[in-house]
C-alpha cells in the first residue's frame, strides 16, 4: 500500500535531512519532487520492481544496502520474487525502477516473521547436517553472498550462495584457488607464489576410475581433511542446503577431473557418507558452473549408482535435492527405467527393478509417475507402456563405463573412545 | 468412468506387475486408467525453492511430450567467464602413471605453504627491505611465517625464541637479525589475533554453537561406533555372522597351509630322487655330491650295495633346505629307535662321515621343533604316543590323558621295553580260528606280529604280504616277486622298492639297485591301502625309518622272514 510505504520511506530518509517525527506523514510527503527519492538510501525490506538482465521489470526485494565508499552510492541487494536465490545480486541505483516508487507500486516484506517461518519449514526438511541456529539475525548473513566470483583455473565463475569462510576473508570479494589443492587465496599474486611452491597436480586420493580424459579420485574426509575441506568450502558457494556444521571426516569425497597435460583439472564432485543411517548414496553432489551442461553431472550420479552397486546397496540422493539437481536426477532415473522396460518381457515388481539398478523404490516409483507409466487398472497396479517411446529425455550425458572402475566397499572400522 | 470413492490399494511392491505395450493387451477405455492410486509424487525439493518459476517451468518442460519446444528450457545461472591470459604456461608438463593413482596417506596441508601475506605484512616486508641489505622476498617471508605457526602449533603458551630458532635454522641465506625481526612480527600478529594464523590449527567451533557463519565442528560421537557397538539383537546376529565367516575363513586358510607344506615335501622328495639319481650316474658326480654334504648338518646316507664298477659304496646327498615330510625326515635322520640307540653308543657308527647323527637330531629339534595342536613338540608327540596306550583308559574317569602327572605315573609302571613298531613276526599255526585266508588271499603264509597293547595286554596284528598288482616293475624285471611286507625288510640282494613319494616317476628298473630299504608308504593319495585296510595313519606310525646299513644286519638276523 502506498500509504504505508511512504511513511516508512520518509522514516528512512531521516537519514537524509527530514527534520521532524511525525508519524503522520501523509502531510508531510507531500508531492516530494522528482529526482529527490534518487538519493534516497532504500530500506531494506522492500519490494520494487527491478531489472532483470534480460532487461524486463522483476520484482526484487532488497535484503541489505551498502554504501560504495568511493562513489557514495548505495548498493542494494536484491532478491528477484520467483527466482532461486543464486540469482540475487547487488545493483544501483540505475538497475531500480525509481518511477514505481513514486507511483507507489511497492511491496513490504511482511518483517522478518515470514523469514523466520521460512527458516523453520527448511529446518526440518534438512537433514542430519541441520543447523541449530535460533536467531534469525545470524541467518540473515547468510541470505547474502560473501564473495562475490572465484577463479579456478581457467575460469571465473560468480558465485551462488553464501559459504562460512574463516574471518580472514571477510572482505574479500574474489577468491583466488588453486585448482590441484583447492587452496583460496585472496589475490592473484598470493596465488601464483603459492603454485611456485608445490607441483602437486591431481587430487590426493587413489584413482578409482580413468576412461579417455576423465578420471575420478576418491578422498577419505578423515585423512586429507585440508583439501575435504577446502572443497566443501568452495562447493558451499554453489550449493544452498549444504551446511558445513559438522566435520567432513565421516565422508568420502568423489572428485571428478578432466586430465590434460597440465594436470587433472577438477569439474565436479559427490560426497557420499562413510556409513548412512538412511542408505543415501550421495550426500552433496556438484558441477562446477564453469563445466555444466557436458554432461557430467549425469555422470557423476550415474557413477554414484554405480558404485552402489558395487556395494550391493540401495541408494538414493539425500534430501533436500536442488533444482538443478531434481532436473538431472529425473532424467536419469527416466532413462535408466526406460531402458530398463523397454526390454522387459516378462513382468516385473518394483522390488526387481530395485535391485537391478539399485534405486530406491520411492524414486522408482515417483518417476514412472511422473513418466506415467504405472497405471492402476481393474485392481492392480500396471505398467503402461504403450507410449514409452515418445517420451522426451534429455541429452545422455557422459556414460559411466563399469569396465573402469577399480573399487572395493570399504569396511569401516571405528575406534571406540 | 472413474468413480469419485475410488480408493485403489496402495502398491504392492514385491509383486510383478503386468506391462502393457499395445492396446491390444488390454482392450479397455482410457477412462478406467487412474493415477490416483499412488501417492502424491515428491520432488524432494525444498517446498520454497520448489515454487520457484524457471524450476516449474523446466519440470513441465521435461514432460511436455510434444516436440514444439526444440530447446531445453535452461534454469539461468550467473555468469561464468573465461579467463583470456595463458595460465598454464609455466608449469611443466604433467602426465598421470599408467596405473591407476594410489592414494596420499598423508595430509597434504603438512607439504605446502599454507601462510598468505596480508597487506600489513606486504608492509612490513617491504620496510624490512629498506633498511636491510638482504631483500627477502615475500615468498620467503610466508615460508618462515608458515614454519613459525608450524612449530608452534596449536599451543596457547608460546615456545621460547629457542625453539623457533632451531626450527629456522634450515633457511641459511636469510640472516639472523632478519630471522628475529620476522619472529617478532610473527609474535605480535599472533597476539593480536588471539588464535594461530593458518587455518588448519586453529581449533574447530564448539559443537553447540549455532552461528552459522562458523563451520567444521566436530562429532560429538564417533560416527556409526555407537550403532555398531551397542547391545541389540542385529547387532548380535551381525556377530555371529562374523564370526561363522571367520570360521570358514580359518578353515580355508589351513587347509591352503597344509596343502603347500604338502606341495613342499613333494618337491623336496623328488629333488632328493633326481639327487640320488645322480649321484649314482657316475663316480665323478658322486664325489661331487659328497663334496657339497661337507659343509652340510643334514646328509642321507645310502649304501649302495652294487652295479657294475660301483662296489659297495656310500652315497652321500645333502639335505639341508629341503622340507621333507617329517616321518622321512625322522626316518633319515635318526628315527625313534636307531637315534636313541645311536646316542648312546658311538661304536655302532661305522664311519665318521656318516650323517653327523647327534648334531643332526640336536639340528633337527631345533630347526624343526614344530609343536603341534597341543602344544607337544617332537619328542613330546613320540611319548605320547607311547604313553596313550596306557592313558587313554583314564579318560573315562574324566581325566585329561595328556596330563602330566598322569603320564610320569603310567611310565613309572610300564616301561616299555619294546616299542610297539618294532616288528616280531610270529608264525601262528594255520587251524587257528581268526587267522583266515580271507583277508589275504595271495599269501603264502599268514603273518603275525606281536605288539604290546593297553595295560600290558599281547596283541598279535596280521601281516598282510602286499598283493601281486602292487609289486614294483623293478622286482618283476628281476624275475622274483618279493612278498614283502610293509614294515619288514625285505632282504633280497639287488632289490628294493622304493616308495611312492621318492618316485617321482617310473624310473627305469635297470638304473637302481640300492640295498637299503626304503618303506613302501601306504599313501592315501594314490588310493592305496596296504592289503588289508589298515588305517594309514597306523601304519605310518610304526613304519617309517630308514634301515641303516648295520641295522640291516642286525634286521636280517632278527626277522623271521624268509623267501
Amino acid at each position: 500500500m502506498a500509504t504505508v510505504c511512504n511513511r516508512k520511506e520518509i522514516e528512512a530518509s531521516k537519514d537524509v535531512h527530514i527534520k521532524g517525527d511525525n508519524p503522520n506523514f501523509l502531510e508531510d510527503a507531500a508531492s516530494p519532487q522528482q529526482g529527490v527519492w534518487k538519493e534516497r538510501p532504500l530500506e531494506v525490506g522492500l519490494k520494487l520492481p527491478c531489472r532483470w538482465r534480460d532487461g524486463t521489470w522483476q520484482e526484487a526485494e532488497i535484503l541489505e544496502r551498502k554504501e560504495d565508499s568511493l562513489s557514495g552510492e548505495f548498493l542494494y541487494y536484491v532478491h528477484y520474487s520467483g527466482f532461486n536465490r543464486r540469482l540475487d545480486e547487488w545493483v544501483n541505483s540505475s538497475r531500480i525502477d525509481w518511477k514505481a516508487i513514486e507511483e507507489g507500486r511497492v511491496r513490504w516484506n511482511k518483517g522478518n516473521s515470514n523469514k523466520k517461518k521460512k527458516d523453520k519449514k527448511r529446518k526440518s526438511s534438512e537433514d542430519t547436517e541441520n543447523k541449530k541456529t535460533e536467531s534469525g539475525k545470524l541467518e540473515n548473513i547468510t541470505k547474502v553472498k560473501n564473495v562475490d566470483r572465484i577463479v579456478l583455473g581457467k575460469y571465473i565463475m560468480e558465485t551462488w550462495y553464501y559459504s562460512p569462510l574463516p574471518p580472514e576473508y571477510h572482505n574479500c570479494s574474489t577468491l583466488w584457488v588453486c585448482e590441484y589443492t583447492l587452496n583460496f587465496l585472496r589475490s592473484e599474486a598470493a596465488l601464483k607464489r603459492y603454485q611456485q611452491r608445490h607441483s602437486i597436480r591431481m587430487p590426493p586420493g587413489s584413482e578409482i576410475y580413468r576412461k579417455d580424459n576423465i578420471s575420478v579420485f576418491e578422498i577419505d574426509g578423515a585423512v586429507q581433511k585440508f583439501y575435504c575441506q577446502n572443497l566443501s568450502y568452495l562447493s558451499k558457494f554453489f550449493l544452498d542446503h549444504k551446511t558445513l556444521y559438522y566435520d567432513v571426516d565421516p565422508f568420502w569425497f568423489y572428485v571428478m577431473c578432466e586430465v590434460d597435460e597440465y594436470g587433472c583439472h577438477i569439474v565436479g564432485y559427490f560426497s557420499k557418507e562413510k556409513e548412512s543411517e538412511d542408505n543415501y548414496n550421495v550426500a552433496c553432489i556438484l558441477t562446477f558452473p564453469a563445466y555444466q551442461r557436458k554432461g557430467y553431472g549425469k555422470f557423476l550420479i550415474s557413477f554414484s549408482y554405480e558404485l552402489s552397486k558395487i556395494e550391493q546397496k540401495v541408494g538414493s540422493p539425500e534430501k533436500p535435492l536442488s533444482d538443478l539437481g531434481l532436473l538431472s536426477y529425473r532424467s536419469y532415473w527416466s532413462q535408466v527405467l526406460v531402458d530398463l522396460l523397454k526390454n522387459e518381457k516378462q513382468p516385473i515388481s518394483i522390488q526387481e527393478i530395485s535391485e537391478r539398478t539399485m534405486m530406491k523404490m520411492e524414486d522408482i516409483i515417483s518417476t514412472l509417475q511422473v513418466l506415467g507409466l504405472i497405471q492402476y487398472y481393474e485392481g492392480q497396479h500396471v505398467l503402461d507402456l504403450r507410449r514409452i517411446d515418445n517420451i522426451k529425455f534429455g541429452s545422455k550425458g557422459l556414460l559411466c563405463d563399469p569396465s573402469c572402475i577399480k573399487w572395493r566397499p570399504k569396511v569401516t572400522t571405528f575406534v571406540n573412545k | 468412468m472413474s468413480r469419485p470413492s475410488f480408493r485403489p490399494r496402495p502398491i504392492d511392491l514385491n509383486r510383478p506387475l503386468q506391462i502393457i505395450r499395445s492396446n491390444k493387451d488390454f482392450p479397455v477405455q482410457e477412462e478406467l486408467f487412474s493415477t490416483r492410486g499412488l501417492p502424491a509424487v515428491e520432488t524432494g525439493v525444498d517446498p520454497s525453492e520448489q515454487e520457484e518459476r524457471h524450476l516449474k517451468e523446466a519440470l513441465l518442460a521435461s514432460l511436455l511430450k510434444d516436440d514444439r519446444r526444440k530447446h531445453e528450457i535452461e534454469i539461468p545461472i550467473p555468469v561464468v567467464q573465461e579467463r583470456k591470459s595463458p595460465i598454464y604456461e609455466s608449469q611443466k608438463p604433467y602426465y598421470l602413471p599408467k596405473e591407476y593413482v594410489q592414494e596420499v596417506k598423508k595430509d597434504i596441508s603438512s607439504f605446502l605453504v599454507l601462510y598468505e601475506a596480508d597487506p600489513i605484512d606486504e608492509e612490513f616486508v617491504t620496510q624490512l627491505n629498506e633498511s636491510n641489505e638482504y631483500q627477502l622476498s615475500l615468498s620467503d617471508f610466508e615460508y618462515v611465517m608458515d614454519m613459525l605457526e608450524r612449530i608452534q602449533g596449536s599451543e596457547d603458551d608460546f615456545a621460547a625464541y629457542s625453539k623457533m630458532k632451531e626450527g629456522l635454522k634450515s633457511l641459511r641465506e636469510i640472516p639472523e637479525s632478519l630471522k628475529e625481526k620476522i619472529y617478532q612480527h610473527w609474535f605480535r600478529r599472533r597476539q593480536e589475533n588471539g588464535q594461530p594464523l593458518l587455518r588448519i590449527l586453529r581449533k574447530p567451533p564448539p559443537v553447540d554453537d549455532p552461528n552459522p557463519s562458523l563451520a567444521f565442528r566436530p562429532r560429538d560421537h564417533e560416527f556409526g561406533a555407537q550403532k555398531g557397538t551397542e547391545n541389540t539383537y542385529e547387532n548380535y546376529r551381525k556377530a555371529v555372522r562374523m564370526r561363522r565367516d571367520f570360521e570358514k575363513l580359518r578353515m580355508i586358510v589351513e587347509q591352503i597351509v597344509k596343502r603347500e607344506r604338502l606341495k613342499r615335501e613333494h618337491l623336496s622328495c623328488s629333488i632328493v630322487y633326481s639327487r640320488l639319481v645322480l649321484a649314482r650316474s657316475s663316480v665323478k658326480m658322486a664325489a661331487l655330491m659328497k663334496q657339497s654334504c661337507m659343509n652340510d648338518n643334514n646328509v642321507l646316507c645310502i649304501y649302495d650295495k652294487g652295479t657294475a664298477g660301483l662296489n659297495g659304496t656310500n652315497i652321500y646327498i645333502p639335505l639341508s633346505g629341503l622340507a621333507l615330510p617329517s616321518d622321512i625326515r625322522k626316518a633319515i635322520l635318526g628315527g625313534r629307535f636307531i637315534s636313541d640307540r645311536s646316542r648312546k653308543s658311538k661304536k655302532r657308527r661305522r664311519s665318521e662321515d656318516t650323517s653327523k647323527r647327534d648334531e643332526e637330531k640336536e639340528e633337527e629339534d631345533r630347526n624343526t621343533s614344530r609343536f603341534d595342536e597341543y602344544g607337544f613338540d617332537e619328542a613330546g608327540q613320540r611319548f605320547i604316543k607311547n604313553m596313550r596306550y596306557f592313558s587313554d583308559g583314564f579318560v573315562g574317569s574324566g581325566v585329561n590323558p595328556y596330563d602330566h602327572r598322569v603320564f610320569e605315573a603310567a611310565s613309572l609302571r610300564n616301561t616299555v621295553r619294546y616299542p610297539p613298531w618294532k616288528p616280531h613276526d610270529v608264525r601262528l599255526p594255520d587251524d587257528v580260528p581268526f587267522c583266515s585266508p580271507v583277508a589275504c588271499p595271495s599269501s603264502k603264509s599268514t603273518r603275525f606280529r606281536g605288539r604290546l597293547g593297553r595295560g600290558g595286554r599281547i596283541i598279535f596284528d596280521r601281516v598282510v604280504n602286499i598283493s601281486h598288482e602292487e609289486v614294483s616293475p623293478l622286482e618283476e624285471e628281476n624275475g622274483k616277486l618279493l612278498p614283502f611286507s610293509s614294515n619288514v625288510v625285505s632282504l633280497q640282494d639287488n632289490v628294493t622298492a622304493i616308495p611312492e613319494r621318492l618316485r617321482s616317476s617310473k624310473s627305469s628298473p635297470g638304473l637302481l639297485s640300492v640295498d637299503n630299504m626304503w618303506l613302501r608308504w601306504p599313501s592315501k593319495k594314490n588310493g592305496e591301502y596296504l592289503g588289508n585296510g589298515k588305517h594309514a595313519s597306523q601304519e605310518r606310525e610304526r613304519s617309517g625309518y630308514l634301515f641303516i646299513p648295520e641295522n640291516l644286519e642286525r634286521m636280517k638276523r632278527e626277522s623271521h622272514l624268509s623267501t
